[in-house]
């Protein structure tokens, strides 16, 4: 599974394929299939997610992130995925920040069987390391929300993860402060 | 007879107007909402005020979501603050529970010449309501390598005491990890983080005369706010 979440990661996008083999329930958007549709597309576990906080992987160090993603018109009638993420990758001080979501997004059950819906989507952005320059790059992201309160006590924890086009990652962990919700 | 219902009219109209203007004063809160705001660093002062990466979330509708964010290279106030790479975001939903969560980054912070000094600050708190219960934490909310007064407060990638308030001699006293709840834990719930929040203050008045001594007042001529977090969710 590791492996599978490791290479799902770059690029971003593929992730989804990845996932659609694990996943048994049917893409369902409602509408016309979008004309993007590489098969991978699926609405099946939700179309809004929205999230803030933090996680610590063992291999990247302390990463925060805050994003917003509107997939309903996608999902309805393969209109536009509206949303935003940042992300602050701490140790080596990369700030990752949107500047587009592809039209394509895949959202499913939490693969570790802990009740809660995910989403992946990716797209490019803009992205500093330190006192550097702004360079464009694509990025993957996938969200899980496992219940409330998101990183406290109670159901979850919820996940977050993120990778770089350059193979930069910090793999599919559970966050340790904020919250994800699937609405 | 006639006079007494009147009266009594009288009377039932002034307690229904009596209390409809008591309804109207009444705060309003929309019965579903959600706020949050974060910022890496705010310096206020005589000379002004000034703030970095600030992000407020927009109102957001019921059924729907929003996102804001700020960033900023650096902040310098000489002999007051210097950080670089502050960040904030909020993000905020309402769908069956209403949820909100900030997170504000700051790197290499150095207040007061070295008076306070670490290599990162990290302030996340997050609110969540279900209209039954309602909770906000400040989980992951850390300081690195924090240093007050000469004093190593945290290594690496430390937490600290809810409020902890250390006096600064001549400059007034900072509190650390400063957190301000709000809400009734039913409905609604909201959490303000501030991880270093700095009062300065000065000695003003007082002196000796031929009388007596009178003691000076402190008072507050300003405040630095570095990793500031907040949201609310009702429901």
């Amino acid at each position: 599974m590791r492996r599978a979440l490791r290479r799902g990661f770059v690029p971003g996008l593929a992730a989804a394929t990845l996932f659609a083999s694990g996943c048994d329930r049917p893409a369902t958007p409602a509408g016309p299939k979008p004309s993007f549709s590489d098969g991978t597309a699926s609405c099946a576990a939700g179309a809004s997610f929205t999230g803030g906080g933090r996680i610590d992987p063992p291999v990247a160090g302390k990463t925060t992130f805050g994003f917003n993603l509107d997939a309903r018109d996608f999902c309805s009638s393969a209109g536009p995925i509206k949303g935003e993420l940042q992300t602050v990758w701490h140790p080596p001080h990369l700030l990752i920040h949107s500047l587009t979501i592809d039209n394509n997004v895949f959202t499913f059950d939490d693969p570790e069987g802990r009740g809660g819906r995910c989403v992946a989507f990716g797209g490019t952005a803009r992205v500093k390391e330190g006192n550097g320059s702004w360079v464009q790059e694509r990025f993957g992201a996938i969200a899980c929300d496992n219940g409330e309160p998101g990183s406290g006590p109670g159901r979850g924890p919820d996940r977050y993860g993120i990778s770089l086009e350059d193979g930069r990652e910090s793999g599919l962990v559970d966050l340790t402060g904020g919250n994800i919700q699937a609405h | 007879m006639r006079r007494s219902k009147i009266r009594a009219m009288q009377v039932v109209v002034a307690l229904w107007l009596l209390n409809g203007v008591a309804a109207a004063l009444a705060p309003v809160t929309p019965a579903q909402s959600v706020s949050g705001k974060a910022y890496g660093a705010l310096v206020q002062g005589p000379s002004g005020t000034q703030q970095s990466a600030l992000a407020v979330l927009p109102a957001v509708a019921p059924t729907d979501a929003a996102m804001a964010d700020g960033e900023a290279d650096a902040l310098s106030v000489p002999g007051t603050i210097t950080t670089e790479a502050l960040t904030g975001n909020t993000s905020g939903s309402i769908g069956d529970a209403a949820a909100a969560q900030s997170v504000a980054t700051v790197f290499n912070v150095n207040l007061l010449n070295g008076l306070i000094t670490a290599s990162s600050l990290t302030a996340t708190v997050s609110s969540t309501s279900n209209g039954a219960r309602a909770t906000s934490n400040a989980l992951g909310s850390t300081f690195g390598d924090l240093v007050v007064n000469g004093v190593p407060m945290t290594s690496g990638d430390g937490v600290i005491a809810p409020n902890t308030r250390v006096n600064l001699p001549g400059v007034g006293y900072v509190v650390l990890n400063e957190q301000r709840p709000t809400g009734d834990g039913v409905r609604a719930s909201g959490l303000t983080v501030n991880l270093i929040h700095v009062v300065l203050q000065s000695l003003t008045g007082g002196g000796c005369t031929l009388l007596g001594c009178l003691p000076g007042v402190l008072t507050t001529t300003g405040e630095i706010i570095v990793g500031s977090a907040s949201s609310t969710a009702a429901m």
